[in-house]
C-alpha cells in the first residue's frame, strides 16, 4: 500500500480570461507529493496558484492536464470524497440556517447517521467554541465564527485527508493558536493535513513538509529540516527563493 | 437519491425562513380578500373577472418568486462558495442541480398550495365549488417547474444580470412565437428550433379555464407531458454545461 496521500505530476491548468476567452496558464506543470500522516504546507504569494491547485485536486476544476492521485486513486472517483475534508477560504453557509442544521446536512451527505452526526458535531462545536450558538442563525455570526463553522464541516466525518485553505483567515490570535493545536491533534491521529497559508512563521511552527509555488511554477518541496538552512526562518527563505526564481525567469 | 433529497431539504428550510416567501403568501391572500370584498359589493366584479384577477395574482407572484429564488440562491451559492461544501462530498454535479431544482419546486408548490386554498375558499364563498381552480393550480405548478428548469440552465451559462435579461427575452419571445412567420429555405430547421423554446402560450389557462375555451383531458395530458419533458431536457442541458464548468 502506498505511503503517499497525494501525488501530483505535471499539473497544468489554464483559464479562459476576458470577453475573447483568451487562455491564461495558471499552473505551469507542477509536481509534488504528500506523505500520509504529515502536516504539509502549501505556500506561495497571492496569485501563485495555490487555491487553483487545491480546487483541481478536489475535482472542482475538471479542465486540467497531468496526473492527480489521492490515496492512489483518481479524484474523479466520487467515493474517494468520503475520505476528504475541505475547508475553503472565506466560504460561508446560508445565513438562514443554524450550525446544527448545516452540520446535520453535511454529515448526511458524507454518509453519517443522525446519531453519529449529533455526537460528532457537538464535540467539534464545543472544541471550536461554537456550542453556545449552535441553534442561532448563521447570519448573526462574525467572520471568525463562520470560519470556525467552515472548519467544523470539514472535520465532521473524520476524513483521512484535510485540505485547509487559509484556515486562519479571519481568526484572532487565539483562534490561530487553536487551529495550530487542532492540526497537531489531527496529525497525532495519523491524519494528513494539507494546508495553504500566507502566514509563513506560523507555517514553520506546525508544518513537517512544505511546497512553494510562485506564479504557477513549482519552486521547491521537502521536509522543513532538510530544506531550511540552520538558523534561517521560513519567511527569509521564502523571499530568497522567490527572488532567485524571478531572476531565473 | 439521498444527496438530492438532502440538498432539496436545505433549500426548503432556507425558503421557509425567507421573508419574501411569506410576503408572497400574505400578498396573495390580501389580494383574494380584496377581490372577494369587491365582488360582494359590486356585481360587475363577480364571476369571470374575479377568477381572472385571482389567477393573474396567483400566477404573477409565484412566477416572480420562482425567478427570485432560483437566481438568488444559485448565484449566492457560487459567490459564497457554499456550493463547494456539497461538491467536495460524495455528491455529483447533477445531484446538486436536481437537489436545488427540487427544493425550489417544493417551496413554491407549498406557497401555491397555501395561497390556492385561500383562493379556493374565496371562490367557494362567492360561486360554490369550482373545479376550474384546481386545474389552474395544477397548470401553474407545471409552468413554475418549466420556468425553474430554464433558469437553472441559464445560471449555468451566464452571469446574473445576463441570465435575467435572457430569461425575460425567452419569456416574451415564447408568448409571441406563434406570430413569427418564418419564410426561408431554412424554415423547417428554424421551426424545429422553436420547439425547444419553452412556449408559455400553452399555459394560458386563464383563457381556457375562466373563459371556458377549448379544454379537454387530452390537453391536460399534453401540457403535463410537454412541461415534464422540456423541464428534463433543460435539466440535462444544465448538467452537461455544469459538468465542464470550472468552479
Amino acid at each position: 500500500m502506498s505511503s503517499l496521500a497525494i501525488e501530483v505530476n505535471d499539473l497544468k491548468v489554464s483559464y479562459s480570461m476576458g470577453f475573447l476567452k483568451k487562455p491564461k496558464e495558471v499552473l505551469k506543470g507542477i509536481s509534488f507529493h504528500v506523505n500520509k500522516g504529515c502536516i504539509f504546507g502549501f505556500l506561495g504569494p497571492n496569485g501563485a496558484g495555490k487555491t487553483t491547485a487545491i480546487k483541481t485536486m478536489l475535482g472542482l476544476n475538471p479542465v486540467y492536464t497531468g496526473k492527480i492521485e489521492i490515496f492512489g486513486k483518481s479524484i474523479k472517483n466520487l467515493a474517494l470524497h468520503d475520505f476528504i475534508g475541505y475547508s475553503p477560504e472565506n466560504a460561508y453557509f446560508s445565513g438562514y440556517l443554524t450550525p446544527n442544521e448545516v452540520l446535520l446536512s453535511m454529515g448526511k451527505l458524507s454518509g453519517m447517521n443522525t446519531e453519529e452526526i449529533k455526537k460528532t458535531s457537538s464535540f467539534w462545536l464545543d472544541q471550536l467554541k461554537l456550542d453556545h450558538v449552535q441553534n442561532q442563525k448563521i447570519s448573526t455570526f462574525s467572520k471568525g465564527m463562520k470560519q470556525r463553522l467552515n472548519l467544523i464541516q470539514s472535520l465532521l466525518h473524520s476524513p483521512d485527508l484535510y485540505f485547509l485553505d487559509e484556515p486562519a483567515s479571519g481568526l484572532d490570535p487565539l483562534g490561530k493558536k487553536e487551529i495550530k493545536l487542532l492540526m497537531q491533534k489531527l496529525k497525532k491521529e495519523n491524519k494528513t493535513v494539507f494546508v495553504s497559508s500566507h502566514h509563513l512563521l506560523d507555517a514553520q511552527d506546525y508544518c513537517d513538509e512544505i511546497c512553494i509555488l510562485n506564479e504557477g511554477h513549482f519552486i521547491t518541496q521537502g521536509k522543513l529540516d532538510d530544506i531550511l538552512p540552520k538558523g534561517q526562518n521560513l519567511e527569509n527563505f521564502f523571499i530568497e527563493k522567490l527572488t532567485k526564481n524571478k531572476g531565473d525567469v | 437519491m439521498t444527496p438530492i433529497f438532502q440538498i432539496a431539504k436545505d433549500v426548503v428550510l432556507e425558503a421557509k425562513r425567507n421573508q419574501i416567501f411569506w410576503l408572497s403568501i400574505i400578498l396573495n391572500l390580501l389580494f383574494f380578500i380584496l377581490f372577494t370584498v369587491a365582488s360582494s359589493s359590486n356585481e360587475a366584479f363577480q364571476g369571470k373577472i374575479f377568477l381572472e384577477l385571482g389567477f393573474t395574482v396567483l400566477w404573477f407572484l409565484h412566477f416572480c418568486l420562482a425567478v427570485f429564488f432560483a437566481i438568488e440562491s444559485l448565484y449566492k451559492d457560487q459567490e459564497s462558495k457554499s456550493m463547494y461544501f456539497y461538491l467536495v462530498r460524495n455528491v455529483s454535479r447533477l445531484q446538486y442541480l436536481l437537489g436545488k431544482f427540487s427544493g425550489f419546486l417544493i417551496s413554491i408548490t407549498a406557497s401555491i398550495f397555501i395561497s390556492g386554498i385561500g383562493f379556493f375558499i374565496c371562490v367557494y364563498q362567492l360561486q360554490g365549488f369550482e373545479s376550474k381552480v384546481l386545474y389552474g393550480i395544477y397548470f401553474l405548478i407545471l409552468e413554475i417547474a418549466l420556468t425553474l428548469a430554464v433558469l437553472v440552465f441559464l445560471t449555468r451559462i451566464f452571469t446574473k444580470i445576463i441570465t435575467i435579461f435572457t430569461f425575460l427575452f425567452l419569456f416574451f419571445l415564447s408568448n409571441f412565437i406563434e406570430f413569427i412567420e418564418v419564410v426561408s429555405e431554412f424554415s423547417i430547421f428554424i421551426k424545429s428550433l422553436f420547439l425547444f423554446v419553452p412556449n408559455y402560450k400553452y399555459f394560458s389557462y386563464i383563457d381556457m379555464i375562466v373563459h371556458a375555451k377549448v379544454m379537454s383531458f387530452e390537453y391536460v395530458y399534453f401540457i403535463s407531458a410537454y412541461s415534464i419533458c422540456l423541464s428534463i431536457f433543460f435539466l440535462i442541458l444544465s448538467s452537461i454545461q455544469f459538468e465542464k464548468k470550472v468552479l
